[in-house]
């Protein structure tokens, strides 16, 4: 793999202004929560997945990284709006010689709109809320990365914190109208995919909030699939770490897969996942 | 023992009954306005006149984490007559303190903390 690539995404990655206010969202899977109406947050996250086995005709070895970028705009209390962009870097060895490449591009974006459908807040930090989910992936014509496709979205995501303990469970359904040859990522063959989340955040610390409290980590477990309509599927166990401050907060875990049953792109071995928040 | 059995489910039930507050009220305004013990005094969430106080103790719920009590922070401080925020996650009380000419009013802080996605459940005045 190409290290001086990576630095330069990297520095590209970090050189975006980053603010988020989507709290007690895990590393991998979404809220019911968004940015107040009227403000605008951003979110990075870095994602380094290392491909095993490709049991198409074409026998890849890929090193992928992404750094996603989200922009969310509240429009209402209970409505918002984002866009997904993500910058690739992929490095791939084929067979034979000088059949290895790099690739840096933009994979296809996701415009989500989100509506909290019902909330109830039963004090100071507990609440239960859930939300609506209807998208857009729109394509960046990128030749190595996107499908040249819109595919819409829809889904539902749940969110509850109980003292400590929060609980997010999402669902997505993506009609793909476009595919790729080559797909790698799910969604990316001749197939609709459906996104499933669970994650469950437990607050180390403080044991309790107070004025003067003003951070705090979080353990995080979660469980990440993909199910698409040709038959592929996958299970990825991601454990992580959050620290939230009142301003910026971040992120790490892995990804790692416990059932993978694919047959058109490559398995994936593992994932490192490190990401920042900030609130301006 | 079936005495102890007894006593443990009516524990359990307590300590869930103690998890959770009463009914939902969110995005609603409180409609009446109250005088508490001492100094304090409490305030119709939908009343549209100016506070006659220099601060204000809002009680919040739903703020869920710390980047959470900053957004409900942010919102409040665009509200004109606002000089200072402070969160206190642990009772979900914001302290806001007010300007001496400009006043916001009860409806003003209601529409802000509902904008920001929380629900308030009460204002005093100190």
């Amino acid at each position: 793999m190409n290290f001086r690539r990576c630095l330069v995404c990297a520095a590209i990655g970090a050189a975006l202004p980053v603010c988020s206010t989507h709290a007690q969202e895990a590393i991998n899977t979404p809220a019911a929560t968004q940015p107040a109406k009227g403000k605008v947050y951003l979110r990075q996250q870095l994602r380094f997945v290392r491909f095993g086995s490709d049991p198409s005709d074409l026998d890849r070895d890929i090193d992928q990284v992404t750094f996603l970028n989200r922009i969310a705009l509240g429009l209402t209390g209970s409505l918002s709006l984002s866009l997904d962009v993500p910058l690739t870097y992929r490095d791939t060895d084929r067979p034979g010689p000088g059949n290895d490449d790099t690739h840096f591009g933009v994979n296809d974006l996701t415009l989500m709109a989100k509506w909290r459908f019902w909330q109830e807040d039963l004090g100071p930090v507990d609440t239960i809320r859930f939300a609506a989910l209807a998208g857009l992936m729109i394509p960046t014509y990128d030749d190595d990365y996107s499908t040249d496709g819109f595919s819409p979205i829809i889904g539902g995501v749940m969110t509850t914190v109980l003292g400590r303990h929060g609980l997010n469970a999402s669902a997505r359904w993506t009609f793909t109208t476009d595919s790729r040859r080559d797909p790698v990522m799910p969604g990316q063959g001749k197939a609709d995919l459906l996104n499933y989340d669970f994650a469950y955040l437990y607050r180390f610390a403080p044991e309790a909030y107070s004025e003067t409290q003003t951070d705090a980590w979080y353990g995080v477990i979660e469980l990440n699939g993909f199910y698409e309509t040709n038959g592929d599927h996958q299970l990825l166990f991601s454990p992580g770490l959050m620290f939230e401050a009142r301003t910026w907060a971040a992120e790490i875990g892995v990804q790692l897969p416990i059932a993978q049953d694919l047959d058109r792109r490559p398995e994936m071995d593992w994932a490192l996942v490190v990401g920042l928040r900030f609130l301006f | 023992m079936f005495k102890l059995h007894a006593l443990a489910v009516v524990g359990v039930v307590c300590v869930f009954s103690g998890c959770a507050s009463g009914p939902s009220e969110s995005g609603s305004g409180q409609a009446t306005a109250g005088q508490d013990a001492g100094s304090r005094s409490t305030v119709a969430l939908t009343d549209r006149s100016p506070l006659d106080a220099r601060v204000a103790v809002l009680t919040v719920n739903g703020l869920g984490c710390p980047l959470c009590a900053h957004n409900v922070d942010n919102k409040l401080r665009t509200v004109a007559g606002v000089e200072d925020v402070r969160v206190d996650l642990g009772t979900g009380e914001v302290t806001v303190s007010l300007a001496e000419l400009i006043r916001p009013s009860a409806a003003d802080f209601h529409k802000a903390v509902t904008d920001s996605g929380f629900t308030l459940r009460r204002i005093e005045l100190r």
